[in-house]
């Protein structure tokens, strides 16, 4: 019988120091996952969005490239949606502020990056709403240069638009040959999605300028390989779209069985 | 205190026990004999409910333990001490727990008592200093008597025996012979055995039945039981060398 | 009462006779087990008393920690293959580091209750089924219940209560075990650093991937315990019996494992 006990006494203290081993580091865990430092002192900043494209909660608050907080709540509102975040310091937001949900890679990360404006600007008044960016999202940005592109190339092809305006405009018809060197670039190095982002804002312009009859159209037509080139562009857009594409169902996938983002 | 009216059982097409009625009184020592397969452990499994007759009833006392459910039959069945023809042991339990295993479930002695009443029962089935050895480790002979010390352990007032000697050297059944016997005149315990074993049967039964096929052939009295006219009864106990004048005598056929 | 009669039934007639059957016992089967569920569930008030410590205590540790072993190498494995596999896919999109996230979530998820729960349906849940089966066949359920002694408070409400704290922990000791083993690949094979890994891991798993995991956990250490419980009790015809009761309750718990846990994943993930 006293053989026993001593046996179940050592049970005890094994089962007992694994569990509670087991239910603190579950603690430990449980407190990494919140992502939060339950001991700092939080501030807590405000700022309204049209739109968030996919913040969550627990996202990197940024400025200047360096964390300082995380994304703590957010409130649907009727004028958009209220991100509340805990920042580690407080920030002082200057007139010229922008606030915007930036895309840090392809596989949906967001991170919320704060400019607090120019040094010498006015301080923003106490108690105003600050309002973010509004989105602009790259799959709409690169599927609509690739249709304006198409529209154009179409016209082109079919020797349609106001021709005799456009030869003289000398300049427009550099700036596109710049952008479409320009987005190769981008195109090749598939990680400089803001690079490309910016290069499709200006095609985007361009494009829009062509359509709207303004531009060097009929150097467009004359030169055999800036045409091409705009043809392959179009070419290796719709690759990217169709890469982006293609990563979607591995994410999906992911989610459904891995687990994912 | 027992009583079975026409219990019949089937199990599939096969009729176990066809219309079996007997009473056993308070005091008595029944013992039920049989062939093997004939049915006496499904009598005995009936009178503790461990099988439900298809017809017919059984009561306990005067309750009706064939149809007695939850806690009736709980408060019913703690009347009883059941060995079974397998002794039933926790294999995980050494002898001393396995017979302590009633008292620590159903009682608040102290570990002192619990001890103390568990060694008695032990000695009582001539089994000392073997606490510590498990189930698996010990001969079917103390197997059984570790469960005999168990259906004893809580003194319950009717004990029913399935075959408490086979298995067992001539001296050791007779020494639970003479327990079976002392638990009757001592403590008015009611017991019902079934047993193979002749000799025991006539010397502990105040009442011998014999089941042959699912049917009670015979009930009498030791002393009627061996002058039976019944053909299967004389066969049975021609076979155990036992004639009618209760002369032990070498069959003629067993020496050719 | 927990021991059954022997069952005798007529041959069928017909298919749809023997269909109907099929069908009508399973449903009354299902029935019993979850009774003893119930009855194990309602006994977990004496886990304390002096009676059932012992016990309570011996299966926790049979339970827990006798199945570290195996659990700690196949949690290992997933995560590493889990690392490898997915981190192949993303370093076409240079993604390399994204395996952190990958490897944590799946693992909470879904991988560590899943493996968790197979591992103990396999070693723990079929040990029940055989203990209780070679239990029911040798008449020691019928001694109990004859001595008034529930057998479903005195073997089911052990495993069950076991199943119910061990399952979750030994969950949790796997998906961190799977991390782990996740970070030894991307760091000898893929070139992630464990810094970059931890701080991705950590970054997308949210605690309601811990936690709906470790519930999905607790309801299959339920329902391995009630269906090897179930099977065990049910055992019928000596040793040939308690084999088919031992890989019933190991067949059965897979599949009840892999739908309850596609439906729990659809109830908190639409
Ligand atoms: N679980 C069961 N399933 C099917 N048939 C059974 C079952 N238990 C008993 N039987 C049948 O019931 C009949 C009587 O069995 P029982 O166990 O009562 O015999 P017995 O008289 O105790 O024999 P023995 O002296 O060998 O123990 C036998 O023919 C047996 O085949
Ligand atoms: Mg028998």
């Amino acid at each position: 019988m006293r053989r026993n006990r001593l046996r179940e006494l050592s049970l005890e203290v094994t089962v007992g120091t694994f569990m509670f081993v087991a239910l603190l580091s579950l603690c430990v865990f449980t407190i990494i996952l919140s992502r939060e430092n339950v001991f700092r002192k939080a501030y807590p900043f405000e700022v309204i969005f049209d739109d968030v494209i996919g913040l969550r909660d627990g996202d990197n608050v940024v400025i200047r490239g360096m964390t300082i907080g995380k994304v703590k709540a957010m409130v649907l509102q009727d004028d958009g949606v209220r991100v509340v975040s805990a920042l580690r310091r407080p920030v002082r937001l200057k007139k010229d502020y922008k606030i915007e949900v930036v895309i840090s890679s392809v596989l949906g990360g967001r991170y919320l990056q704060i400019s607090e404006g120019a040094a010498g600007a006015e301080d923003l008044p106490a108690g105003e709403i600050v309002r973010g960016q509004p989105p602009n999202d790259i799959m709409a940005l690169v599927s609509g240069v690739a249709a304006d592109l198409k529209d154009i190339t179409g016209k082109i092809n079919a020797g349609q638009g106001t021709l005799g305006k456009l030869v003289n405009d000398e300049a427009l018809y550099n700036d596109a040959r710049a952008v479409v060197g320009e987005l190769k670039m981008a195109i090749k190095d598939r990680g400089l999605i803001n690079n490309l982002e910016t290069s499709l804002a200006n095609l985007n312009e361009i494009t829009d300028k062509i359509n709207r009859g303004e531009g060097t159209l009929g150097l467009l037509i004359s030169d055999e390989s800036l045409y091409l080139e705009a043809k392959q562009l179009i070419g290796d857009i719709r690759a990217t779209v169709d890469d982006m594409r293609e990563t979607s169902p591995i994410v999906t996938f992911s989610s459904i069985f891995f687990g994912a983002f | 205190m027992i009583r079975l009216e026409r219990v019949t059982k089937y199990f599939g097409e096969h009729k176990v026990l066809d219309a079996v009625s007997f009473a056993v009184e308070r005091g008595e020592t029944f013992v039920i004999v049989g062939f093997s397969g004939a049915g006496k452990s499904v009598t005995l499994k009936h009178i503790i409910r461990l099988l439900t007759p298809d017809l017919g009833k059984v009561y306990v006392g005067d309750a009706l333990i064939s149809a007695a459910r939850g806690a009736d039959l709980a408060r019913l069945r703690d009347r009883f001490g059941v060995l079974f023809q397998g002794a039933a042991l926790l294999q995980w339990l050494n002898v001393f727990d396995n017979v302590a295993l009633p008292l620590r479930e159903k009682t608040t002695l102290s570990d002192a008592e619990i001890e103390k009443r568990v060694a008695e029962k032990l000695s009582q089935v001539n089994l000392e200093g073997v606490y510590d050895a498990m189930p698996a480790e010990l001969s079917g002979g103390m197997r059984k008597r570790v469960g005999l010390a168990r259906a004893l352990v809580m003194n319950p007032e009717i004990i029913l025996y399935d075959e408490p000697t086979s298995g067992l050297d001539p001296v050791t059944s007779r020494a639970i012979d003479q327990l079976i016997d002392r638990m009757k005149v001592e403590l008015n315990v009611t017991s019902v055995v079934v047993t193979h074993d002749l000799f025991s049967a006539l010397a502990i039964g105040t009442r011998i039945a014999m089941i042959y096929d699912g049917r009670i052939l015979e009930i009498s009295r030791p002393g009627d039981f061996i002058r039976s006219q019944n053909e299967i009864v004389k066969q049975f106990l021609e076979a155990q060398y036992i004639t009618q004048r209760g002369v032990w005598e070498r069959a003629n056929h067993a020496t050719q | 009462m927990i021991t059954q009669e022997p069952e005798f039934l007529p041959p069928a007639l017909n298919l749809r006779g023997r269909l109907g059957r099929v069908v009508l016992l399973n449903c009354r089967n299902a029935g019993r087990a979850l009774l003893i569920l119930w009855e194990a569930l309602l006994s977990l008030r004496f886990i304390f008393s002096k009676r059932s410590r012992g016990t309570v205590l011996h299966q926790l540790y049979v339970t827990g920690i006798k199945s570290l072993g195996v659990i700690s190498v196949v949690a290992m494995f997933t995560g590493m293959i889990l690392a490898l596999q997915t981190g192949l896919e993303l370093r076409k999109f240079g993604q390399e580091v994204n395996i952190g996230a990958a490897v944590m979530i799946s693992m909470l998820r879904e991988m560590g209750p899943f493996m968790t729960a197979l591992i103990l349906a396999a070693s723990v849940g079929s040990a029940m089924a055989a203990e209780l089966g070679t239990m029911t066949v040798s008449e020691e359920i019928a001694a109990l219940e004859v001595m008034s002694i529930p057998p479903v408070r005195f073997l089911v409400m052990p495993r069950l209560a076991a199943m119910m704290v061990m399952t979750p922990i030994l969950t949790f000791y796997a998906c961190m075990l799977g991390v782990v083993g996740g970070a030894v690949v991307g760091l000898t094979q893929l070139g992630v650093s464990m810094p970059a890994y931890i701080d991705n891991a950590t970054r997308w798993a949210a605690n309601k991937d811990l936690y709906t995991g470790l519930f999905k956990a607790f309801v299959f250490g339920i329902m391995v315990t009630t269906i090897s419980c179930y099977q065990g009790f049910a055992t019928s015809e000596g040793a040939v019996g308690v084999g088919r009761a031992t890989r019933r309750s190991v067949i059965i718990s897979y599949l009840a494992i892999l739908v309850v846990g596609y439906i729990i994943t659809r109830l908190f993930y639409e």
